[in-house]
Formats: C-alpha cells, sequence, structure tokens
C-alpha cells in the first residue's frame, strides 16, 4: 500500500516535470486567480484600518461656558466617564484651542490677521467627546442635554465623517463584486484548463495507461497519478502565490502608509494569518483540481 | 482451464464477433486460433481479458466465471492471463529491464522483489545479457522476447498470443515459437493466434478454425485448413 502511494507520487510528479511547460501555464492561471482572492481580502484589510483610522476622528466638542470653575468641570468629566458609550473625554483649554487653531491655519494669513485684531482668545474650553460606537453620539448628547450640567454648556459641534465612512463603504463593496467575478472567472479558467491540460497529459500517456491496463494495474493506480499531478499543481500555485503577496506587500508599504498617514504594518497582518490563509488556499486548489481533473480522468480515461 | 459457454458478442447495428461459441481449453493446452480477418479472434481475446463483455452465453477462466466481472476485479484477472501482441508494446523510453519491471510496479511490487525477479526472467527469454537496452537497441525477436517476459513476470496460467511473431523474420519466428512451446512445457496454458500457416503446421497442436464468429473446425493435432 505504502509502496503504491509513493509510486503513485513519483508518476505524478514525472507527469509533472515531463510536461512542464503546460505545467507552467495551468499553475499561472491558478496563481492570478489565488492573486484575486488575495487582493479581496487585502483591500478588505486597508479598508478596515481606514474605517478605524476615520472612525477615530469622530468626535463631539462640547464647548463650555467660560466661567465654568475647575470643580464644576471636574464633576462634569467625571459625569461623563460614566457614560458607558463615551470611549475618551479630552479636555482642551482655551489656551491650547488657540495655539492648535493657529497651527491647523498657519498658512491662511487672512486667518491669522483676523485672530490677532482681537484683544481676546475667543475660544472656549472644551470638552471633545470620542464614542465607542460612532452612532451613539445622538445618545451622548440627548444625556447631556437632560442632565444637571446642561447649562455649563454653550455649544456643541459634532465633527462628522460618516458621509467619508459611507463613500469608503461603498467603493469596498464595489471593489468585493469586482474581486469576486474576477476570482471566479479566473476559477472557471482553471477549471477548464486543468480539465484540458489533464486530458492533453491521458493522451500523451495513452500507450503507458494501455500497458498499465494489460499487465493488471488497478483502476486506482492507473488514475490516481493524474488527480495527484493537479494537486501538484495547486500546491505549486500556492506557494508562489504566498511569495508574490509579500513581493506586492513589501513594495506597495510605502505607498499605504503615506496615503494613512500612519504606519500600517501589512507584514505582521500576513504573518498573523499566515497558516490560516495557506489553510484555506490549500484547501480551496486542492479541492478545485481535484474536481477538474476527477472530471477530466472519468471522462477520457477508460480503465 | 478455459470454458466459453454459448458465447455470443453482437455489435451494433447487427454485426455478429462471435455466434453461439462454445470451446472448452484444458490447463497446460497449447491451442492455435486462425482464421479470416474478421473471423472473432480479437473478439474472443478481448472476452478473455475482460476488456469486452458477451452479449450471451457465459466465460469461466480457472473456474472463475468472469461473464458479468466487476470492474475492480478486472486486474487482478489480467495479472493471471499475460498477453503479447504483434506491436510488441513496449515503452520506447524505458530499458528491457524498467519495461518488465514496470509491469511489476504498477501493480505494488516491493523494489526487492522487482530486483529480484525481473533479471531471472530476462535471463528466461535469453535477454539477461541485454538489460539496459531500449527498446529501439533490440532487433524485432528481442523486443518480442522483452514483451514475452513481461506477459510472464506474473506468472499467468494462461499466455495470449496475439500475431506474435506478425513482424518478424523467419530466424526470429521460429525463435519465438520455440520459446511458447518452452513456456507452454513449463505448465502454462498458451493461446496463440495467427495468420502464419507454416508455424500452426508444424506446432502439431490443436487448432481451432474460426470463420464468421463460428467454430468451424477443432482439431487436436490439427493443420491450418482455411
Amino acid at each position: 500500500m505504502v509502496v503504491s502511494c509513493l509510486r503513485i507520487i513519483k508518476f505524478a510528479w514525472q507527469d509533472f516535470y515531463r510536461n512542464f511547460w503546460l505545467s507552467v501555464v495551468v499553475i499561472i492561471v491558478l496563481i492570478l486567480a489565488l492573486s484575486s482572492v488575495n487582493a479581496l481580502v487585502g483591500l478588505n484589510v486597508l479598508n478596515g484600518e481606514m474605517l478605524k483610522i476615520l472612525q477615530n476622528k469622530i468626535s463631539v466638542n462640547v464647548f463650555l461656558s467660560e466661567k465654568i470653575s475647575a470643580a464644576q468641570l471636574a464633576n462634569f468629566q467625571n459625569y461623563l466617564h460614566g457614560i458607558k458609550e463615551i470611549d475618551k473625554v479630552v479636555y482642551v483649554s482655551p489656551e491650547q484651542g488657540l495655539s492648535q487653531f493657529k497651527a491647523k491655519h498657519k498658512n491662511d494669513q487672512a486667518m491669522i490677521d483676523a485672530l490677532s485684531e482681537l484683544d481676546k482668545n475667543p475660544l472656549l474650553p472644551t470638552l471633545v467627546l470620542f464614542a465607542n460606537d460612532t452612532k451613539a453620539f445622538g445618545n451622548i448628547l440627548a444625556q447631556i442635554d437632560s442632565s444637571d450640567y446642561a447649562a455649563l454648556v454653550t455649544d456643541k459641534n459634532f465633527d462628522d465623517h460618516e458621509d467619508a465612512i459611507n463613500k469608503i463603504n461603498s467603493f469596498s463593496e464595489k471593489a468585493r463584486v469586482v474581486g469576486l467575478v474576477l476570482a471566479a472567472f479566473f476559477a472557471l479558467v482553471s477549471i477548464l484548463l486543468i480539465f484540458n491540460a489533464i486530458r492533453i497529459i491521458i493522451y500523451t500517456h495513452r500507450e503507458e495507461i494501455g500497458i498499465m491496463r494489460l499487465v493488471g494495474a488497478t483502476n486506482s493506480f492507473i488514475r490516481l497519478p493524474f488527480i495527484v499531478e493537479s494537486i501538484f499543481y495547486g500546491l505549486f500555485a500556492v506557494a508562489l502565490t504566498t511569495i508574490l503577496c509579500y513581493g506586492v506587500c513589501w513594495l506597495a508599504l510605502p505607498y499605504v502608509n503615506a496615503f494613512f498617514g500612519s504606519s500600517i504594518d501589512l507584514f505582521a497582518y500576513l504573518n498573523t494569518h499566515l497558516w490560516k490563509m495557506l489553510g484555506v488556499e490549500v484547501a480551496g486548489v486542492i479541492l478545485l483540481n481535484v474536481v477538474s481533473s476527477g472530471l477530466a480522468v472519468a471522462r477520457y480515461l477508460k480503465v | 482451464m478455459i470454458r466459453f459457454r454459448n458465447v455470443t458478442k453482437h455489435y451494433e447495428p447487427n454485426v455478429y464477433a462471435l455466434r453461439d461459441f462454445s470451446l472448452h481449453i484444458k490447463p497446460q493446452d497449447f491451442v492455435s486460433i486462425v482464421g479470416k480477418s474478421g473471423a472473432g479472434k480479437t473478439t474472443l481475446i478481448k472476452l478473455l481479458t475482460a476488456e469486452e463483455r458477451p452479449t450471451k452465453g457465459r466465460i469461466i477462466v480457472g473456474g472463475w466465471d468472469i461473464t458479468n466481472i466487476h470492474l475492480r476485479e478486472i486486474p487482478f484477472l489480467r495479472r493471471q492471463i499475460g498477453v503479447i501482441f504483434q506491436n510488441f508494446m513496449l515503452l520506447p523510453n524505458r530499458t528491457a529491464f524498467e519495461n518488465i519491471a514496470f509491469a511489476l510496479q504498477v501493480c505494488g511490487a516491493a523494489p526487492h522483489k522487482v530486483a529480484k525477479i525481473v533479471p531471472q526472467i530476462l535471463k528466461i527469454v535469453g535477454l539477461g545479457h541485454k538489460q539496459d537496452f531500449y527498446p529501439h537497441q533490440l532487433s524485432g525477436g528481442e523486443q518480442q522476447r522483452v514483451g514475452i517476459a513481461r506477459a510472464l513476470i506474473h506468472r499467468p496460467k494462461i499466455l495470449l498470443a496475439d500475431e506474435p511473431t506478425g513482424n518478424l523474420d523467419a530466424i526470429n519466428e521460429q525463435e519465438i515459437i520455440n520459446l511458447l512451446k518452452k513456456i507452454n512445457e513449463l505448465g502454462t496454458t498458451v493461446i496463440l493466434v495467427t495468420h502464419n500457416k507454416g508455424i500452426v503446421n508444424s506446432l502439431h497442436k490443436r487448432v481451432i478454425t474460426l470463420d464468421a464468429g463460428e467454430l468451424v473446425n477443432d482439431q487436436h493435432h490439427g493443420k491450418y485448413i482455411i
């Protein structure tokens, strides 16, 4: 049994390298199919990162009365910390607010000039609220309005990035559909290609197959090398796609970081998910290849 | 050893390769089957190796009814029946040794068994010194000897020879026939399908004559009479 299994693998390997260029073509198409899936996964990861960055920027500025005392401020902050939807509360004093405003508008000379015309700092003490969920802001504001601290609040400014998030979601949904269509297209081409590759190999081995039948080789021994060969295609394709994936990440990383303005560690993501990714891809490709080569063997290899 | 009972093989639309054919071949017989093209000789061989199934009747080989043999049992039947052909059916990119070893390897034989048996069988057919030669480096007679060695590798009880001398000159032809006789003397039933009148007449063995799928003559020390 073990000897037969090893011989099946050996015969499959012999076929694989004897039909080298045919094997190369099949592997290239499989790489294209796998790369489409990987691109889809990569796009989802980047999309997630982008959403995370935007969600971190969503905040509510609660402008307080300029006469608020330190004790009142501390009590109000304590109250806000008690609201479970609030993730973080940051106090910005009028002085800090002014310097941030100046830094933000340092290239806007008209704004700087207008500011210098004023006698005093026009900015109020502010509490910047960050929520666990962007949808919770409505509830947070309602709670503040109905609290004892409502009188200390002069205004509220909702810095909304919801539109950008919706645009990203819409884009990523379209990209996902395109990716899925591409992956399905390449998968279909792979099935047809493997089916035909195995058909050609069966045809070129017809003498050998005839002799195998003649001398009493079992049906499975005659058929299995062709199935195993298709598994070789899959394993090579997955290995090369993984190398390609690391290469693309290495090339794209500076551009991605420049775009997001922060450091996204794509390699850490790849390393963390490598085994899962390999497992899914190997299982998927083997299933696809076994089905298509099995169909070719059943159709063209009479035992 | 081999029994055909009222076997009919019908091909659509209206061709009868064998018609109500009955035959009994005893163990260690040497039987020549003769007949014109289309008489049913090749169909007979295909039925014996289960490449074809009879339309009617029963076929029994060594007490085993193979009429409706299951697909997965066919390899085991074929290991009991060695077959040689006019065109030798050797793999051109393998040596004589490898061609014979291939028959053992595809049936799951262990490497040490292959290494032990193949040289022995090559010696029996007189090719011990040419085991590393490729088919194109061997004469027609030698190629057919490799074919015979491969057919004998599983120690079959029956050897089917389908026009084994068709591609050979007179000297090689006689050598192959002598080898078949020797194999028969060692206990293997030999069924020789041939058109060669000289060979059949020189054998003085049983001759079965087929015509249009029917057995028309069966003589125990017969001659080629078509």
